[in-house]
């Protein structure tokens, strides 16, 4: 199946909204001029390695400890997929543990529709 | 009582214990000449506090409570030093407030109706600070899905008050963090590349091309810039880690700089030595402009002119905002927990400064007056 066919020309038809968008998406040559941040930040994708391993390929250069990074790597949304989003979706998920190094213990999961204003 | 209220009193009998023992802090300087300006650093921590702290007693002086969350908090200062401006809430509010009182004299909430307003760290004042800018990256929210809206240079008049809206927009690249005025007026916007905006007609060029730059033997620039320092030498400094090639194959990391005198307009791009480690951010020595302190996991000083990383030390956990004393004798490192620690330029560990909460993102500002 040629990937960079509209539905249409494959022979589908899209029924609702989202499917329509899908078929107005991006070819694959647009989809390839998007590029990374340069300054990672704003729950955009983020290519950096997180919590696992530095640049170089080590544990050298990585926030230490981790605790002392919580929230500034959180709270603009550097870990999207580590913990809550803080930017959008839980603002709250830190209230009452203000210092991570203390408080982390207080730190919990999250549920959809517990805590999304 | 129960345990958190215990710890609301514990916390807010000390909040008062330390206001009374440093107000009026201007009144209480060792320095003879009442007159003179002092130096504080101004950060911002959670849940919701903007810090004052004199540099010489090392004690906080004044503790605001912001209209919202501190986080991420990124901070710029009026021309007189004694107005901060806040972009926080979630980097949806930019609020103003007086560090001579906590009053919050200016504010403006960004997002409105089912369009919410992020500025990734993009806040600075008109060199007469009459102007407060921001980039505004907006999104229509909708029941079923959002749509992403373009991004905007918004321009406010600080002296709307309390409901501020912009009063004129314009349409700029996606992409941009800091930002930072020179005295002539020129906005510039740190993005993909380092943009000069003229805040009269909205028209923009290139000042400092990074991704785009045409620098054979060179990868792309990799670069981070969230923390909007630069205030003690008056310069836009945007450090960056680069590739040297050969046959398109890398051979050497290095650091670099992109920098622009917000005195003269002057604008720089060059290597300062090995990349070796992370950093953060920078700030240049305010009496030698060509050495550089950099700051993460480690304290570092390089020399832009040797291209040598002249001294490195581990620190005992992770800052992220380094900044300097005017006279470029002390270093302050701010961000991420919750102790602001301070060096000389040897690298003499000085002492901390501790606060409530982590400061996280926040900026650390040097302020005088």
């Amino acid at each position: 199946m040629n990937k960079n066919k509209p539905l249409q020309q494959l022979g589908l038809t899209p029924l609702n909204q989202k499917a329509r968008q899908l078929d107005q998406a991006p070819s694959r040559e647009a989809r390839e001029e998007v590029q990374a941040m340069q300054t990672v930040a704003g729950c955009t994708s983020s290519f950096d390695p997180g919590w696992e391993v530095d640049p170089f390929g080590g544990v050298a250069s990585l926030c230490q400890p981790m605790e002392a990074d919580l929230y500034g790597c959180a709270d603009p949304c550097w870990w999207p997929a580590q913990v809550p989003d803080t930017m959008n979706t839980y603002p709250e998920w830190g209230k009452g543990a203000d210092r991570a190094e203390r408080d982390w213990r207080k730190l919990d999961s999250v549920y959809p529709g517990e805590d999304d204003e | 009582m129960n345990k958190n209220a215990f710890r609301t009193s514990v916390m807010l009998g000390m909040g008062a214990l330390m206001a009374s023992a440093v107000l009026p802090a201007w009144s209480q300087s060792s320095n003879t000449d009442a007159a003179a300006p002092r130096e504080y650093l101004v950060t911002l921590a959670r849940p919701n506090q903007l810090y004052v702290i004199d540099t010489e007693t090392r004690e906080i002086t004044r503790t605001c409570d912001l209209p919202g969350d501190s986080a991420p908090g990124t901070i710029q200062l009026s021309p007189d030093n004694r107005i901060a401006y806040v972009l926080h809430n979630r980097w949806e509010d930019a609020t103003g407030v007086d560090l001579t009182n906590c009053d919050i004299v200016f504010r403006a909430q960004q997002s409105s109706g089912n369009e919410r307003v992020k500025s990734i760290a993009s806040i600075a004042l008109s060199p007469d600070g009459t102007h407060l800018y921001t980039v505004q990256n907006p999104v229509k929210m909708f029941l079923d899905h959002y749509e992403v809206q373009e991004p905007r240079v918004a321009i406010f008049d600080t002296a709307d008050g309390l409901d501020a809206q912009p009063i004129k927009t314009y349409p700029v690249p996606r992409q941009i963090a800091t930002i930072a005025t020179d005295a002539d007026g020129w906005l510039y916007l740190g993005g993909a590349d380092i943009y000069r905006m003229d805040t009269q007609t909205g028209e923009w060029e290139t000042a400092i091309a990074n991704r785009n730059w045409d620098r054979t033997g060179f990868s792309r620039p990799d670069s981070l810039a969230m923390w909007s320092t630069g205030e003690v030498s008056q310069e836009f400094l945007r450090p960056y880690s680069v590739a040297k090639l050969e046959n398109d194959e890398p051979v050497s990391f290095h650091w670099g700089i992109s920098r622009i005198d917000l005195e003269t307009g002057e604008i720089e791009n060059k290597e300062i030595g090995p990349f070796e480690f992370i950093i953060f951010s920078m700030v240049s020595d305010p009496n030698s402009p060509d050495d550089f302190y950099g700051v993460y996991t480690q304290l570092s000083h390089y020399d832009a002119e040797t291209q040598e990383l002249v001294k490195v030390i581990d620190l005992d956990h992770t800052y992220y905002n380094i900044n300097s004393s005017y006279d470029g004798k002390t270093l302050y490192l701010g961000g991420a927990s919750s102790d602001i620690a301070i060096y000389d330029t040897e690298f003499n560990d000085l002492g901390r400064i501790e606060l409530p909460g982590d400061m996280g993102a926040a900026t650390l500002k040097v302020a005088r007056f």
